[in-house]
């Protein structure tokens, strides 16, 4: 196993369509580092790239210790696992797994040896003479998955490989996954357009858009400290609400004013984003993660001056939790990077997203707790955790810290919160 | 507005009322009068087709004095059962019928050999990789489908002739190792259709283009390449023309021309053998089309639905 370090590396298709950009990054040995963004936007290319199947325009990749940017496939020594397992159909499993080491003519009692064992690791040790055709959907995944750890590569290359089972069996495939990557302690790159995937798996991920990286962290840095609207609003599920609002300094201190409502904003917020006073008196984008509103009634501790007044719209009993929807009168953030968040959910949460920023209503989720008697269409008092309030400038989108960025917030979050519960 | 009066049949389904036993078996017999008008077409199409492999049965179980031109044609056997026949067609001294048998099989196996070398081998590039003026090439290629045989046969004699192949099997061999492009447009259609993901993985797994056209992608053709050896062997079984131009000895020739020469002369020959020795020939062609018949309309299929 090794590093593998992307410098700066850019595609530019003959066509002329630019899919990636300057994205640099260090993948250390044995992590499963998660390219992560929605469809389209150059992870697929990056890991192309890495594999060899796509020849990179600009920059350096490093497998190792070798510059393998001029190299094939084939000496590149990367294995990777294909979004629809590219499995040889008219190969019994067993002979699909061992064709690579075959190629190199291992031994005969070694490649019988290596195929058993990524069998058993797999658990497919009985299906080893069946063919693809008659496997189910996850047996297909293992398969594919075992063709990639019969060679004992420099690195595994996944795009997308949970993206073809269902629901339930994605989950269990996840797990399986890290799992085997763990005992393997195998470098790995793993593509995916689905946030909680990369959340669980990663212990890197790094979010792409546009072909351009955004941020690179691990999953709780995504999560507390985005680097703008686009991964705050990419990461987390419900996402999080992003509104504009205006900071101002009145005679009980700085607060943020969304809407008709006042909200004071925490000294120590304050003296760990020192840049926030820059934007006092001008819009900001505000962003508050559902999990981080509490019902006034269930918080503890609430203070008066960051509590809202509102109208549930709607509610969603989820059982441990209660999905709770309320317009706020402050636009929401509308900005391309917003537009296209919404757009990749579908065509539905594009247009709500429009309607909202035309009437200039923000439509708010709140995650409150199950015994919250927060109903539709009554009103309700949501308490808002501004320690873990995010901003963001409204014209470039960049999160606003001030002196502390990229540190991990001190504040436990939400998150875990609820974990130690 | 015109008024669609409704038929039982075209009742709509909604309607609860179950259909009365009259219109049951009103529409049941329908179905059988339909199915019998069918059964009718389907039949008289066979007996056109059949009717002269039965003249030929006919004649060639008739002794050797009795007439086989008659008028009317005697289309079924009646009167004469030399079954024996058959057997002396395969062993009449001036007609070496399992002779002509053999090279047949020699060549024709020859060619299929060749096509499927050649085309597979000129298709997968077509197919599966880019290099500059694919396309163009590809056209220039579809394009020599447009030349008839019949301008190509003088010149190409003559390029025989003087490369000393007169008289051999060359001529008729070699030619299916230089490819055809009917055969390679087929099996390229074919071969795209084969996902590319599969090259892909091969890559990774460490595969060069060769390897991939070994095993992954010629095995996976198998369908295609099935229905270019049938029409091969078909084509060079029945071929006439070639075999009439290159060969001059007797021992050489191949079924069609045996039986050709045989019927020239068979003024002072037995027109019952001849038909016995058509008629055996007939077999290898219809044993291949029995035995492959599954894949091969399994394979003209997809190539239907997929070129």
């Amino acid at each position: 196993m090794s590093q593998i370090v992307l410098e700066d590396l850019g595609k530019t298709f003959p066509d002329g369509t630019v899919a990636v950009t300057g994205v640099s990054l260090v993948i250390p040995d044995g992590t499963l580092m998660v390219l992560v963004g929605p469809s389209g936007c150059g992870k697929t290319t990056v890991l192309r790239m890495i594999a060899g199947l796509e020849q990179a325009t600009s920059g350096r990749i490093v497998v190792g210790d070798r510059v393998v940017n001029e190299l094939t496939p084939r000496e590149r020594d990367v294995a990777m696992v294909f979004q629809n397992y590219a499995l040889y159909p008219h190969m019994t499993v067993y002979q699909n797994i061992a064709l690579s080491l075959k190629i190199r003519h291992a031994p005969r009692d070694e490649l019988n040896r290596r195929v058993t064992e990524a069998a058993r690791i797999l658990g497919i040790e009985d299906l080893l003479k069946r063919r693809p055709r008659e496997l189910s959907g996850g047996q297909r995944q293992r398969v594919a998955m075992g063709r990639a750890i019969v060679r004992h590569p420099q690195a595994f290359l996944m795009d997308e490989p949970l993206s073809n089972l269902d629901a339930k069996l994605r989950v269990q495939m996840r797990s399986e996954i890290a799992r085997i990557q763990r005992e393997l302690g195998a470098t790995t790159i793993y593509v995916t357009h689905d946030q909680t995937e990369a959340m669980t798996l990663g212990h890197q991920v790094a979010v792409i858009q546009k072909g351009e990286l955004q941020q690179v962290g691990s999953p709780q840095e995504l999560y507390r400290q985005p680097r703008n609207t686009f991964v705050a609003g990419f990461i987390g599920s419900p996402a999080m609400n992003l509104l504009e609002a205006r900071l101002a300094r009145d005679d009980q201190g700085v607060a943020v004013y969304v809407g008709g409502h006042r909200l004071a904003l925490p000294d120590e917020v304050l003296a760990d984003r020192q840049a926030l006073l820059g934007y006092l008196d001008r819009p900001v984008a505000f962003g508050i993660r559902p999990e981080d509103m509490e019902d006034a009634e269930l918080a503890m501790g609430a203070q008066d001056d960051a509590i809202v007044r509102v109208a549930v719209t709607h509610h969603e009993d989820m059982g441990s939790e209660l999905l709770v929807y309320f317009d706020i009168d402050a636009p929401p953030v509308f900005t391309e990077d917003i537009q296209g968040l919404a757009a990749e959910q579908g065509e539905d949460a594009l247009r709500s997203l429009e309607e909202q920023a035309k009437s200039q209503r923000a439509r708010i989720i709140a995650r409150v707790g199950a015994r919250s008697r927060a109903r539709s269409g009554h009103p309700a008092a949501v308490h808002i955790d501004m320690r873990n309030a995010h901003f963001f400038d409204l014209a470039t989108g960049e999160a606003i810290y001030g002196d502390s960025v990229g540190v991990a917030s001190p504040l436990p979050s939400a998150m875990e919160r609820r974990r130690e519960q | 507005m015109e008024v669609i009066e409704r038929s039982p049949e075209t009742q709509p389904a909604l309607v609860v009322v179950p259909p009365s036993r009259a219109r049951v078996f009103a529409r049941r017999g329908l179905a059988i009068v339909k199915e019998v008008c069918w059964y009718l077409v389907v039949l008289t199409v066979c007996a056109f087709i059949l009717l002269p492999v039965s003249w030929m049965l006919t004649a060639a179980l008739k002794p050797d004095l009795a007439p086989i031109y008659t008028i009317p044609p005697q289309w079924f056997p009646s009167h004469f059962w030399h079954w024996n026949n058959f057997y002396r067609a395969m062993v009449y001294p001036l007609f070496p019928f399992l002779r002509y048998m053999i090279n047949t099989l020699f060549v024709v196996f020859a060619n299929i050999l060749g096509i499927l070398i050649s085309c597979s081998l000129v298709a997968y590039p077509f197919a599966r990789m880019k290099f500059r003026f694919r396309e163009p090439l590809f056209y220039l290629l579809i394009i020599t489908m447009l030349v008839p045989w019949q301008a190509l046969v003088v010149p190409q004699f003559f390029f025989f002739y003087h490369l000393g192949w007169y008289g051999t099997y060359l001529p008729l061999i070699v030619p299916a190792f230089g490819g055809n492009a009917f055969f390679i447009f087929l099996i390229r259609q074919y071969m795209r259709s084969i996902p590319k993901e599969l090259d892909e993985a091969a890559r990774v797994d460490g595969l060069n283009y060769f390897q991939i056209y070994w095993r992954i992608i010629l095995p996976l053709s198998v369908p295609v390449l099935t229905v270019c050896a049938v029409f091969t062997f078909i084509g060079n079984w029945n071929n006439l023309l070639g075999p009439l131009l290159y060969l001059n000895n007797n021992n050489q020739f191949t079924i069609a021309i045996g039986l050709a020469n045989m019927f020239q002369n068979s003024a002072n020959s037995k027109t019952n053998l001849l038909m016995a020795a058509n008629l055996i020939s007939m077999i290898p062609p219809a044993i291949v089309f029995l035995v492959i018949q599954k894949r091969l309309i399994g394979g003209i299929a997809t190539l239907g639905l997929k070129g």
